[in-house]
């Protein structure tokens, strides 16, 4: 008997059951998704003798990537909205914290990891096919590059997003997300234009622009200081407020979780 | 032990208990009666922490099962009434979902499933509803948890499994443990529950123990109410099914049924409190029949 397994405290053990499970009622879909991938693949390859993940500079395996990890994210909590697997997945014998840490591992460093290996193994064997079948082979797909961790680093972001989406939407949680983050960007986006507005005209020039993907100004007028600084709190607003608040908000919503609504 | 203290409970606005106290102990198979809708099974799922008290406080063995701390989940089972199980064998179920149970003992769960006859082989998703129920219910007795929550177990059971379920049942009832049944078909469990704890009104109105009412009721059969001590009646096709109070000094036993037929017991608290609180006591009221009863009565005449 596993001492781990038995205590009332939070247990790596019993989370990486939670996470094993989770791995294993998965395989399925991710077996469905690879298997779209790969025949995607073969038809670009009938048609044009080219495997179409391995051109446009491998852009689509990231996309592909990215996408999945997303959808996945937002299925995260299906089980537990169930009206009949539901109870059964809040009275399963691990702390709401262990099913929501399984949860945050499996979709923000596990899934990523295992898809960028997959990606990279896949993207090896088009490219010699290609070259195989006589073509200018596209280069092979790795992870291991700058761009591609910024991918991660933004992704890993947007799956908090997306779990603490899962735990609270019951129904089509990821375009019901997807929605709230819309709404929320665009009223940041026109709260951060008029603080510019107001910062910039205090400058005399009223001509400048935010891009919000950067988070910088596009001004001549306003001091470095004040760039740098809107700089770095776009990015501690990114990196750290927004992943910290949907983890520990999406962990209330777990551990409040009630069974669905029956009298019998 | 699992004990209410004060506890309200209800889905929005509606209510559904109110200013709730109760306590089960260990060592007994309580019979959770109520009509439909009487929250027998929001009870259960009170007991069992997936539901949350919105007033007052529930303790399950000294814990709050609100919090769905891990040790207090893998010491206890709740059974719904339509178990849900994953596309996998039964195998597979044991590698994925009994590792979170530190007493569950593998053993025991096959000699159940061998003896509730289920297939093996066989994913679980493809098993019947009774299968299912049979298997989950294996799973709950093989579990050690000292508190089993078992919601309509009998329910789509064929006869003999309702036998088997009932022996496998009697032995999980010991001494550190709390078994919780909640029912419809009282007498598929007749004998095995002891107390029963009766819900209706957002209350519980009784609970009573088999040596309580035995002490008190008996039940029968009557072609006449003359000249009985009835308490309660229910007309059927050939005469009368009563509660009959014992009358003190006389040996009833000899006459008429050793226990009362709880059916009978549930219907008399719901239709006339009173009178089997009386009853109970030792006191004596005019017999209640039921007024259907009583149209039916007439009509016969």
């Amino acid at each position: 008997m596993n001492a781990n397994i038995q205590g009332s405290g939070f247990s790596f053990e019993r989370a990486a059951l939670v996470l094993r499970n989770r791995i294993m009622e998965e395989a399925p879909s991710l077996g469905i998704g690879l298997a779209v991938v790969v025949g995607v693949n073969a038809l670009t390859f009938l048609a044009s003798r080219t495997f179409v993940f391995n051109h446009d500079n491998g852009a689509m395996w990231a996309f592909a990537i990215v996408i999945s990890g997303l959808l996945l994210c937002a299925q995260a909590f299906k089980a537990m909205h169930d009206g009949k697997a539901g109870t059964d997945w809040l009275l399963l014998p691990a702390s709401p914290l262990e099913k929501f840490t399984a949860a945050v591992l499996d979709y923000v460093i596990i899934f990523p990891v295992a898809a960028a290996l997959v990606a990279t193994g896949l993207s090896a064997l088009f490219h010699v096919i290609e070259q195989a079948a006589g073509k200018i082979p596209g280069p092979i797909w790795t992870f291991w590059n700058v761009e591609v961790l910024k991918a991660w680093a933004f992704y890993a972001v947007a799956a908090t997003v997306f779990i603490a989406g899962s735990a609270s939407f019951r129904k089509i949680p990821f375009l019901k997300t997807s929605a709230m983050a819309m709404a929320y960007i665009f009223v940041l986006g026109i709260l951060l234009t008029l603080g510019a507005w107001i910062v910039v005209r205090s400058h005399g020039n009223i001509d400048a622009g935010f891009h919000f993907e950067n988070f910088n100004f596009e001004t001549e007028d306003i001091p470095k200081s004040i760039e740098d600084i809107t700089l770095w709190v776009g990015r501690i607003a990114w990196f750290v407020v927004l992943p910290v608040f949907s983890l520990v908000y999406g962990y209330f919503r777990v551990f409040e979780k009630e069974a669905r609504d029956e009298v019998q | 032990m699992i004990e209410f203290r004060s506890m309200s409970f209800g889905y929005g606005k509606k209510n559904l208990f109110s200013g709730l106290d109760l306590n089960l102990e260990p060592g007994s198979v309580y019979g959770l009666l109520g009509l439909n809708g009487a929250g027998k099974t929001s009870l259960l799922k009170l007991m069992a922490g997936a539901l949350r008290p919105q007033e007052g406080s529930i303790e399950v063995f000294g814990k709050d099962p609100g919090l769905r701390r891990a040790d207090l989940l893998a010491d206890m089972v709740f059974v719904p009434e339509d178990p849900w199980l994953p596309a996998i064998k039964p195998e597979g179920w044991l590698d994925r979902y009994a590792a979170f149970r530190p007493l569950f003992d593998r053993g025991r769960f096959m000699a159940l499933m061998d003896e509730l006859a289920l297939d093996k082989d066989k994913l679980l998703t493809k098993y019947s509803y009774g299968q299912r129920k049979k298997f989950a219910l294996s799973a709950a007795m093989a579990s050690g948890a000292r508190t089993l929550l078992l919601d309509e177990p009998t329910n789509g059971l064929d006869i003999p499994s309702k036998a088997q379920l009932r022996r496998i049942l009697a032995a999980a009832a010991e001494p550190g443990r709390v078994v919780v049944v909640s029912t419809h078909q009282v007498r598929d469990l007749e004998h095995l529950i002891d107390p029963i704890v009766i819900v209706h009104g957002g209350r519980i109105l009784f609970t009573l123990s088999n040596e309580e009412l035995g002490r008190s009721l008996c039940s029968a059969h009557l072609s006449s109410l003359e000249g009985k001590p009835v308490v309660y009646a229910e007309r059927d096709a050939v005469g009368w099914s009563v509660l009959l109070a014992r009358e003190p000094g006389k040996d009833s036993e000899a006459e008429e049924g050793a226990s009362p037929d709880l059916e009978l017991v549930f219907d008399a608290a719901i239709a006339a409190p009173d009178h089997l609180t009386a009853a109970l006591s030792g006191a004596s009221l005019p017999a209640y029949v039921p007024e259907e009863h009583l149209i039916a009565k007439e009509a016969n005449r």
